[in-house]
Formats: C-alpha cells, sequence, structure tokens
C-alpha cells in the first residue's frame, strides 16, 4: 500500500482536492513517519454513488462512515473546515506539490502549521517542531496573520525562532 | 515535578511560565534542571526556552518506568550515511541487539511508517566503529541510532517497545497505543491517553479493515 500512487490516484478522481494532515507533512519535509490513511480536504462534498462509480468501497465501521480507495489507503475527509480554518482558505493558501511525476495539491506550510498547533497532540507537536526546524525560513507570515489570530501568530513566531 | 503538566502540550515553553506553580524563580529553574536531568525537557538554544516529551503529561506513578528509556535516548548515538532507507537496511545487517522503537512498533502494529532505526546494543563502542567502518558518520541527523541497555524488561520484549514509546513521546505515542490495543494482554503497565486519541488509533490500525 502505497500513498503516494493513492494520492496521485485521489487528486486525479476527484479533482478539487487538497491534502491535509500528515500526508501534507511528508510533501513538505520529505519521509517520515504517517499513519497508513490520508486526509483530504473537499471543496465540495461527494456523494456515496460518486465514490462508487469511481471504485472506492464505502464501509460502517462502528458506526462511522469510512471510504477506501480501489486499493484498500483509508480516506478521512474534510468539507468544512481544518482545525477551525475554512475549506475555502486551505484552498486558497494550498501549493502545487510534485509526486512520482504528477501534480497534487497540499496544504501550505502555514495552514498547516496553524491547524497542527490547533489541534496540540502530542504527534501535532512533533509535527510542528520538525516543520519549523527544516522549513520555518520559508514561513510567508502574511499568510500565518491571516490565517491565525495575534496569538497564534506570535507563538509560532517564538517557536520558529527557537528551532529554523 | 508534575507542576510542569499544568502546562499542557505546546511546541515550546518559557520557564518564566512556572514561576508562579512552582512558587519562586529558583524553585522553577531548579524543577526545569531536574526534568532536564531525567531526559523529559530539552534547552533550546535561546536561554529559559524549554521543550518537553509528551510523556511528561504521563500520571507521575508511572514515571519511574519511563526513566530506563529517558536515560537511554539521553546517551542514543546517532549516525547516518546516505541519509535515506538503505541506512537502515545496511545498519540491520551489522548491527546485533534489541531494536526498538519506529521499525519494532511497525513490525508489531503496520500502523505507522518508521523512519529512524533504534537498536539498544551491548556494547555501544564496537557498535559504533562497526558502523563508521561501513561508512556511516555519527552526527544528530542520522536514521540509524544505537542505544546503551538500560534498566529491565527487555524479557518482556513487548513491554520494553511500549514504555520506549510511551517514553520517547510525540508520534510514538501513537504506536504506543496501537500495541496496547493490539497485544493489551502482554502489558502489566499501561500509560494513560486521551480518548480521542484512542480512537483515533484504533480506526486506523490496517488490520481494523
Amino acid at each position: 500500500m502505497n500513498l503516494d500512487s493513492a494520492a496521485v490516484r485521489v487528486s486525479k478522481d476527484l479533482k478539487d482536492v487538497v491534502f491535509v494532515g500528515a500526508f501534507a507533512v511528508i510533501c513538505h519535509i520529505g519521509p517520515y513517519r504517517s499513519s497508513q490513511d490520508i486526509d483530504v480536504a473537499l471543496a465540495t462534498p461527494l456523494s456515496d454513488e460518486v465514490f462508487e462509480a469511481l471504485g472506492y468501497r464505502i464501509f460502517h465501521e462502528r458506526g462511522k462512515k469510512v471510504i477506501r480507495t480501489p486499493e484498500g489507503v483509508k480516506l478521512d475527509m474534510f468539507t468544512r473546515d481544518v482545525s477551525g480554518i475554512p475549506i475555502k482558505e486551505i484552498f486558497r493558501t494550498s501549493v502545487i506539490k510534485r509526486i512520482r511525476g504528477s501534480e497534487i495539491r497540499v496544504m501550505g506550510l502555514e495552514a498547516l502549521l496553524i491547524a497542527k498547533m490547533r489541534a496540540s497532540r502530542p504527534q501535532d507537536i512533533e509535527d510542528v517542531q520538525q516543520l519549523c526546524r527544516r522549513l520555518g525560513k520559508a514561513i510567508k507570515w502574511n499568510v500565518v496573520d491571516e490565517l491565525a489570530s495575534r496569538e497564534e501568530s506570535a507563538e509560532l513566531k517564538n517557536v520558529v525562532s527557537l528551532f529554523a | 515535578m508534575t507542576l510542569v503538566q499544568v502546562l499542557g502540550q505546546r511546541p515550546v515553553y518559557h520557564v518564566s511560565e512556572l514561576f508562579e506553580t512552582a512558587g519562586s524563580r529558583a524553585t522553577a529553574y531548579r524543577l526545569l534542571s531536574k526534568l532536564r536531568e531525567l531526559g523529559f525537557a530539552s534547552e533550546t538554544r535561546k536561554r529559559g526556552y524549554f521543550t518537553l516529551r509528551s510523556s511528561v503529561f504521563q500520571p507521575y506513578r508511572l514515571w519511574p518506568n519511563l526513566l530506563p528509556s529517558l536515560r537511554a535516548f539521553k546517551q542514543a548515538r546517532y549516525f547516518g550515511r546516505a541519509y535515506d532507507d538503505s541506512d537502515v537496511n545496511l545498519a540491520r545487517r551489522l548491527l546485533k541487539g534489541f531494536v526498538t522503537l519506529d521499525y519494532r512498533a511497525y513490525e508489531l502494529t503496520h500502523f505507522q511508517t518508521p523512519h529512524t532505526f533504534f537498536v539498544y546494543v551491548e556494547d555501544a563502542e564496537r557498535q559504533a566503529e562497526l558502523l563508521e567502518q561501513a561508512g556511516f558518520s555519527e552526527g544528530r541527523k542520522g536514521r540509524v541510532a544505537i542505544l546503551p541497555k538500560e534498566g529491565d524488561n527487555f524479557d518482556n520484549e513487548i513491554q520494553r517497545v511500549y514504555l520506549d514509546c510511551l517514553a520517547f513521546g510525540g508520534r510514538s505515542t501513537l504506536d504506543a497505543i496501537a500495541i496496547e490495543l493490539l497485544y493489551g494482554d502482554k502489558l502489566s503497565i499501561k500509560g494513560e491517553f486521551p480518548i480521542e486519541l484512542v480512537m483515533k488509533v484504533r480506526d486506523d490500525l490496517p488490520h481494523e479493515s
């Protein structure tokens, strides 16, 4: 099960998508740890029929709807916001990354950092530290200021000053 | 020392945040110094700022079980050659020891892709020489890490890997949860986790599909 090829397929099949979460972290910093699922922001919610027509499988596990690609990769869908950042902003600030010869749309570094700081689970804290260490100097602070509160922006600047 | 738990999980902290809780500046600095000594806290390059391992938020009663792992992590030596998967493949052939964290957790759970090859060895100096003879350089970024054997629990492999994941914190916390979900009956010491994190791991475990 390869996440890169699954992402390329998802991008071609669903079209208006932005990859978020741990897969977005990998797209920004390269090989790193992640679970075997992909988080996706959708511009428009898609019906089950659309997914099924594309060969995706829909299950109900423990009362929750689960969508898997034809290869079995689990997709987690976001249709309203990602950690409080509206989907519209996720799309507006997204970036193009080249994976396996194809272009896919990935959550921008700034939105990714803000979302991870807001989530603040152990894995998010580690991701923020890694992103700041490796890409802190590439952060566009005007984008951070647009998406985050003044306090969040100040905290992120502080973190970057210590890691980048 | 658990006073530090009031801070909540963040990427970085300043010692002044502890002044009030600790009762004085001096006590706050002493507390930070002790946490650094135990391996829970690390200083950053700016004075007064520090990071915390997420394992510091585990209940205090569990701390004694985490200390051997933390002591080993403090003495970890990192090695790299090509700085990719080939380093891990070569190190696997060269090193004899007890594999833990990323790679062992992945073998046990298939939950998170591994990154760094951590291995406990009997003679760190000899194993470091072996790596250097094979073209590895010691540094801070390598994907191969040798750890000195510290503490017990090496007889119960799953328990030891679990405690290492728990102590390491960050993404390894998810490995600990995955191990507990799959091998809970083999664990006599267990951590405490937020229910939403446990649900996330349970939902994402590949064997559940």
